[in-house]
């Protein structure tokens, strides 16, 4: 019987049954071309499997070894310094979700967290400067756009502001990008010494946004994540953000 | 972390590179990873134990893929291309001959058509039986047969695989 490809290719992979394997085995011995198609289907098999095997040998990244673990996605990503305090037990249930959170979170999915470059923080002309304690401060370009800036204006290219809104601690806080270096998203609330910034991650510059929505949608989860525990009613609209602007952030 | 999630954690590696075969990206295919396993984890009262754990999320996959093409396509958005630079899966291939190789075969797999690369790189890089593939692939297994058949022969007429 003629001696398909099909069967080369099945006895190469060790599907043949026996007398398909009996078949093949006899006719290569009258034809030795048969040999050579089998060696060609085996050579292929191995260069596919040297090809992709770099992924085997890769350091998995962490939000998928946090994945598998089943972790909310929030503590996948690499969080500088997530201060504590989350909304106060006490404090009525937020009713719902944003609008704006929802988009938000639909397109922090497709954030990749990458390990924030300590050593661009370390630099005067990192945006955070790391105080005592560790806490850290908005300094430089982002203290400027985070006391100027408002979300609602669009905005610069080295900072965008997503969000302002009012703490339950009465602050005001706002999330920011900051695209330059390593690029850094997270959240600052005013204090009598400046913008104090509760946590940050690493969040690679993203092209200057079109206005307040679109960068709201790009907040990445893990800086949503804080805002929901912090956020007091509703994120300011134009209106209120000019005026708590005016009022030089101080409530 | 139970044994589930331990058996998941240890297939990461495998899933990535499977990954990289549907994607043809690399942040694509970690994404993609991403869904499969929360998936998986979601739905890990429907695995049949003592069946093959990796068989069951790759179909997990396959299936995640289908949903996210379609809809990619529904909303017009285009694909990450593929770049050059990331597209060598193989990163400890150091010698330039052997990295040009390995992306000339990456990218002659990538050129192949969705149902021809699936059932290659389940049964050539995966090792899977023929059975195994049609059942993550969910086609017959004569379907899986001819499609190995053809996508092989596309391969090995580019590197003159038959005779060389």
């Amino acid at each position: 019987m003629a001696i398909t490809e099909e069967m080369i290719m099945a006895y190469a992979d060790g599907e043949l049954d026996a007398a398909g394997r009996a078949k093949l085995e006899a006719a290569m011995a009258k034809d030795p071309e048969i040999a050579g198609r089998i060696e060609a289907h085996l050579k292929l098999r191995a260069s596919l499997a040297d090809a992709f095997g770099g992924a085997l040998a890769e350091p998995v990244p962490d939000r998928l070894v946090a994945a598998a673990k089943g972790a909310p996605p929030a503590k996948t990503a690499d969080v500088v310094e997530l201060a504590k305090f989350r909304a106060k037990p006490e404090a009525p249930a937020k009713r719902g979700v944003p609008r704006w959170a929802q988009w938000g979170a639909i397109a922090a999915t497709l954030v990749v967290a990458v390990v924030v470059d300590r050593a661009w923080l370390a630099t005067p002309a990192a945006p955070v400067a790391f105080g005592p304690g560790g806490q850290m401060a908005a300094q430089g370009e982002l203290a400027t756009a985070l006391d100027d800036q408002l979300a609602s204006g669009g905005g610069g290219k080295a900072v965008a502001i997503g969000v302002s809104f009012r703490s339950n601690h009465g602050q005001y806080c706002r999330t920011f990008q900051v695209n330059q270096g390593q690029g850094l998203a997270g959240l600052a609330c005013r204090e009598a010494r400046g913008w104090i910034v509760p946590m940050a991650m690493a969040s690679a510059p993203q092209a200057a946004q079109a206005g307040y929505r679109t960068a709201a949608s790009e907040v990445p989860a893990p800086v949503l994540d804080a805002v929901q525990g912090l956020i007091s009613g509703e994120p300011l609209d134009a209106k209120t953000e000019a005026a708590a602007k005016a009022a030089g952030w101080r409530p | 972390m139970d044994a589930f999630q331990t058996e998941i954690v240890d297939l990461l590696p495998r899933l990535r590179r499977m990954a990289r075969v549907l994607a043809r990206n690399p942040a694509d295919a970690d994404d993609l990873v991403q869904v499969a396993v929360e998936r998986a984890l979601e739905r890990r009262s429907q695995w049949a134990a003592g069946t093959r754990l990796d068989s069951w999320v790759f179909r997990i996959m396959k299936n995640a893929w289908i949903d996210e093409t379609r809809s990619r396509t529904r909303k017009g958005r285009v694909f990450a291309p593929a770049e050059e630079g990331e597209r060598v899966a193989d990163q400890r291939v150091v010698s330039m001959e052997t990295r040009l190789e390995a992306t000339a075969v990456e990218r002659a797999l990538a050129a192949l058509p969705e149902e021809q690369r699936l059932p290659i790189a389940l049964v050539l890089i995966e090792g899977l039986s023929y059975k195994e593939a049609a059942e993550v692939l969910e086609i017959p297994m004569g379907t899986v047969t001819s499609r190995l058949v053809r996508g092989r022969m596309a391969l090995m007429a580019q590197f003159g695989g038959r005779g060389a």
